[in-house]
Order: structure tokens, then C-alpha cells, then sequence
């Protein structure tokens, strides 16, 4: 029992008062600088009512599937290739993984610095051919040269994974599959993406987390803008508690996020379930 | 016969463009990682030139040395060794006790204490930034080094991880300790411990990582310069008016050293436990 113990006062100190605080907080007005005031919903009615909240929660959102989208692709293709026990597949399962171990606040201001007139992506586009392009102080292009950096990042790691599910799938079903003559397309979406389906479901929800968590390359890379095209929803929170000082929204929109990824962690348990019934 | 052959230099073909295509991305990944390292080592009027300067003309080691002496570079390292290593320690010996506790004994709120484990193991600390600088303030902790430890010097993963590999032992040891007439502390450091070598093992890499590369609750704790950790200061060296881009590098060739060399030596162990792990400290 009292091994528990420091477990528990952690829990509690860390945890379940400062959840609980945000609750409380989330209901006043409160600045550092002097008491909180009750005010009741009336901070989230603020949040609610703020053009620049929804447009967070949009670019969040579309941050969120472009990102999924190429992690995805990407690190299929990865753990296919590694799969296939090429020449050198375990340099190659190496050197993707690597940039998953580097800070992430070093990788964004590494990236940051290959974005600038005539750093290392200048370079490459000039070769191609290309006007040269204003990565991240354009707003049409800023939030895609974040997910680009952030993509990098972490393909890698989300091909292990994938990597881990490919090597579930019996041999003898995809040797009866090359004997019955189907080709690599139907096999990849008949047998690989079927049996895929639980290790698919797991990335979508841990990295639909993990993005909506890592806003470090946002506050390095763009500070949230050009205007506000890279605002995140958690680089508006931490803008709100620590650069505005306004806690009493800061806390409302935690809660609303707080709230956002346990209804995403809760339909994942309920499929999940639903998923291993089939 | 030639159907057979057909078919292996259709294979043999398929391999081969899978093998360049693997190597262009590997590219994408080892370009980027070659112009850091040659940059670090060039002078500044040398990092954006066009065409661009793959090798640097001269071996500018004072870029490694100039940020120690003009800035707090030297404390930064320290800094964030220290955090990384006494959060990793604590968080190693606190959650394998919490873990022998929840998995080999029996009290009342045990179960209902694990399900609340799990339930916060889904909040992420980015949703508790506020208020836990709210709690850290009213403790006096904000900029010191309590306040950059002890909030995060245990996780509900870490409880989570040493608990399931723990429940997987036998009680028979713990068993045999209690005729051998061990007290509980004894039996837990002595006997159960060393078999939990491996779950200790990959918990200790991914909570040093983890810390080792945490910017944003140490950004909001450090207010002074002397607190800062690397990630923070380099962070703080990037957004200054004029940053001497090749110490900047250099810099962060140096952050990235520990966790890339602990990469290169227990890479099979880290892959397999990220794998195991599935979501980031």
C-alpha cells in the first residue's frame, strides 16, 4: 500500500487538481495579475463566439488529415520496402526512423532554416526548375511546409508500426493469393488492408492525438501566422495562458479541447471493441 | 520454363525499382541531416550561398565553442542533463514501485486506481499547461528546478508500462522471499527488480528522450536564463535579432548528439519498444 503512495499524491498534485482547476478557472475571469471573479459560462461563450476560435479548430483540422495523409502514405510505402527484406533494409529502416529521436524544437528551427530564401529547399526547387517559393511567410503555403517538417519527423516511427502489422499477416495467405494469380494491386486492397485494418485504425488515433498535441513546430516555425493560417488550436491556448495572460479562456478552451480528445479516444475504444468481435 | 523466368526478372525488375525508390526517400531523410552537420562547421557567409556549398572551405570549430563562452550554452547542457537524468531516475524507481504494488497486491481502491491511471494516461499534458502553471505558482515553484521536475517526474504510462510487465511474473518469488523472511521493500529491490530488467530498460530511453527533447513545460517554468534547458535556449538563441546561423547549427548538432547516439546503440531495443509503446512520452 505505501508503495502506491507516491504514485497516488503525483496523481493528484499533477493530474486531477489541475483538471479540475481548469474546470473552476474556466468559469471566472482571471489574469495573474488579480482574483478570479466568477463569471459562469460566460468564457465559453466568448470562445464560442471568437471567429479566431473556429478558425483554429479548422486549421487544426485540416493540419490533422493532410498530415495523417502523408504519414500515412509515406509510411506504408517505408514498411512495404523494409518488408520485402531488400538489400540494406535494415540502413533504410534506420535512417527513417532517425529524425523521430531529434527534439522536435530542433527540427523545426533546422526546417525553418532550410525554408529561408536561398537555404536547402530553395536549392532543390531551383534545380527543379521552380520560382522560388515563400514557404512559411505565405499563407497559402505556410501550413503545408509545417506538415512537410512534421511529416519527416515522424513517418519513420508510424512505419514501424505498419511494419509491426504486415508482419501479422500469415505467409501462406499471401503465397495462396500469388498462386490464384492476383496481382500486387488487389492484393495490397483485398489482403494487406483488411488485415490491416486495427494497426491503420491505432495511427489514426494516435496520431490525430500526437498532431493536435505537438504545436512547438507552429510556435517556432510561424508563431501562428501568416495572419492566422497556422494558428493551432494548442498554440491558441498557450497564447492565451502565457502570452495574453487571459487564464479564464485559456482554461475553456482546454476544457473544450480536453473534451475534443476523449470523445476521439472513446469512439476509438468503442470500434476497437466493435473491430475485434469481427 | 521461361514462364519461371519471365517471372523472376519481373521480380527481379519489381525489386529493383522498390530498391531506388526506398533510396531516393532515404535521401530525403539523409540530405537534410548531412547539410546540418556541414553547415555547423561553415562560416556564416557560407550557409546560403547559390549555387549551394555542400563542404564547408574551412573548419570553423569555434562555431562549437563561441555559444559556450558569449552564451549560457554550457549551463544549458547542464541543465537539461541534470532534469533528464533526475526525472528518468525517479520516474524509473516511483512507477516500478507503483507498478509491484498494483500488480502483486490486493486492497480496496486498487482496480478503481489503475482505471483512473488509464483515464489520465489519455489526457495530454498540452490541455493541463494552464492550470498546472496555476498549481506550480501557488506551490512557489515557477522558475526553479522543483518546478521543472516534479510535475513531470512520474507519468501514468510509466505506472501503466510497470504494471503490465510486472503482472506477468509469478508470485512465487515474492513468495519465496517472504519464507526467507525479507521485509517487502527488500523483497521488491532485491528480487523483483532485476526481472524487470528489459520493461526498465526501454521505459529509462523513452522517459530520458522525452525530456531530454521537452520544450514547452520547460519554456513556461524557466523564466530566468540560468533554468534554461537546451531545446528552451536554443529556442530563445533562434528568435534573437541577429542569430549567427552556423552556431545555431552547431548548436543544435549538439542537441541532437545524446539522443542520436543512444539511437545508434540501442536502435533494434528503441524500435521494438516504440513499437510496443505507440504514443510519444
Amino acid at each position: 500500500m505505501l508503495f502506491i503512495l507516491p504514485a497516488i499524491l503525483y496523481l493528484l498534485i499533477f493530474l486531477i487538481i489541475p483538471i479540475g482547476t481548469a474546470i473552476v478557472i474556466s468559469l471566472t475571469k482571471y489574469s495573474i495579475l488579480s482574483k478570479p471573479q466568477f463569471i459562469g459560462l460566460k468564457n465559453y461563450i466568448r470562445v464560442f463566439s471568437m471567429p479566431t476560435f473556429w478558425n483554429s479548430l479548422q486549421v487544426t483540422g485540416i493540419y490533422v488529415v493532410s498530415r495523417l495523409s502523408g504519414i500515412l502514405i509515406l509510411s506504408f510505402f517505408m514498411a512495404l520496402a523494409i518488408n520485402q527484406n531488400l538489400i540494406g533494409s535494415k540502413f533504410f529502416q534506420a535512417v527513417y526512423f532517425m529524425p523521430y529521436v531529434f527534439p522536435l524544437a530542433v527540427t523545426s528551427i533546422i526546417w525553418k532554416l532550410f525554408y529561408q530564401p536561398f537555404g536547402l529547399i530553395e536549392q532543390f526547387t531551383n534545380m527543379l526548375g521552380l520560382e522560388p517559393i515563400f514557404w512559411l511567410t505565405s499563407i497559402d503555403t505556410a501550413l503545408l511546409g509545417i506538415t512537410i517538417t512534421t511529416v519527416w519527423s515522424a513517418a519513420g516511427y508510424y512505419s514501424l508500426i505498419i511494419l509491426a502489422g504486415l508482419q501479422t499477416i500469415p505467409r501462406d495467405v499471401l503465397e495462396a493469393a500469388e498462386i490464384d494469380g492476383a496481382g500486387n494491386v488487389r492484393r495490397f486492397f483485398h489482403i494487406i488492408l483488411p488485415f490491416l485494418k486495427p494497426t491503420i485504425f491505432f495511427i489514426l488515433v494516435v496520431g490525430t492525438i500526437n498532431s493536435i498535441r505537438g504545436f512547438p513546430p507552429f510556435l517556432i516555425m510561424t508563431g501562428g501566422g501568416p495572419g492566422n493560417a497556422t494558428r493551432v488550436i494548442g498554440l491558441m491556448i498557450y497564447e492565451y495562458g502565457f502570452v495574453h495572460l487571459k487564464m479564464g479562456i485559456g482554461s475553456a478552451m482546454s476544457v473544450v479541447l480536453l473534451a475534443i480528445i476523449l470523445t476521439i479516444t472513446l469512439i476509438q475504444k468503442k470500434m476497437m471493441s466493435k473491430g475485434g468481435e469481427v | 520454363m521461361s514462364i519461371i523466368k519471365n517471372k523472376n526478372t519481373a521480380k527481379a525488375i519489381k525489386t529493383g525499382i522498390l530498391l531506388i525508390i526506398a533510396s531516393l526517400l532515404a535521401a530525403i531523410f539523409i540530405v537534410p541531416m548531412v547539410y546540418i552537420l556541414t553547415s555547423s562547421f561553415k562560416s556564416v557567409e557560407n550557409i546560403f550561398t547559390v549555387p549551394i556549398k555542400w563542404l564547408p572551405e574551412k573548419l570553423h570549430l569555434e562555431n562549437f565553442s563561441e555559444p559556450f563562452i558569449n552564451k549560457n550554452f554550457g549551463r544549458y547542457f547542464l541543465n537539461s542533463t541534470f532534469i533528464a537524468g533526475t526525472v528518468t531516475g525517479a520516474t524509473l524507481f516511483f512507477s516500478s514501485l507503483a507498478g509491484y504494488s498494483l500488480s502483486k497486491f490486493d486492497y480496496k481502491f486498487r482496480d478503481s486506481l489503475f482505471i483512473l491511471i488509464l483515464i489520465t494516461m489519455m489526457v495530454p499534458i498540452e490541455t493541463t499547461i494552464v492550470p498546472l502553471a496555476i498549481v506550480i505558482r501557488k506551490l512557489g515553484m515557477m522558475n526553479n528546478y522543483w518546478g521543472l521536475i516534479l510535475p513531470v517526474i512520474l507519468s501514468p504510462f510509466a505506472i501503466f508500462w510497470m504494471r503490465q510487465f510486472m503482472i506477468t511474473l509469478p508470485d512465487a518469488y515474492s513468495e519465496a522471499g517472504r519464507i526467507d523472511g525479507l521485509g517487502e521493500f527488500q523483497i521488491f529491490w532485491k528480487l523483483i527488480l532485476p526481472l524487470c530488467k528489459p520493461a526498465i530498460g526501454a521505459l529509462a530511453i523513452f522517459t530520458f528522450m522525452g525530456n531530454w527533447n521537452s520544450l514547452i513545460w520547460p519554456m513556461i517554468v524557466a523564466t530566468s536564463d540560468s533554468l534554461r534547458t537546451l531545446p528552451v535556449g536554443l529556442v530563445a538563441f533562434e528568435g534573437e535579432f541577429f542569430t549567427p546561423f552556423n552556431q545555431l547549427f552547431a548548436m543544435s548538432v549538439l542537441a541532437i548528439l545524446p539522443t542520436f547516439i543512444l539511437f545508434m546503440i540501442l536502435r533494434q531495443k528503441l524500435i521494438t519498444g516504440m513499437a510496443m509503446v505507440g504514443i510519444k512520452g
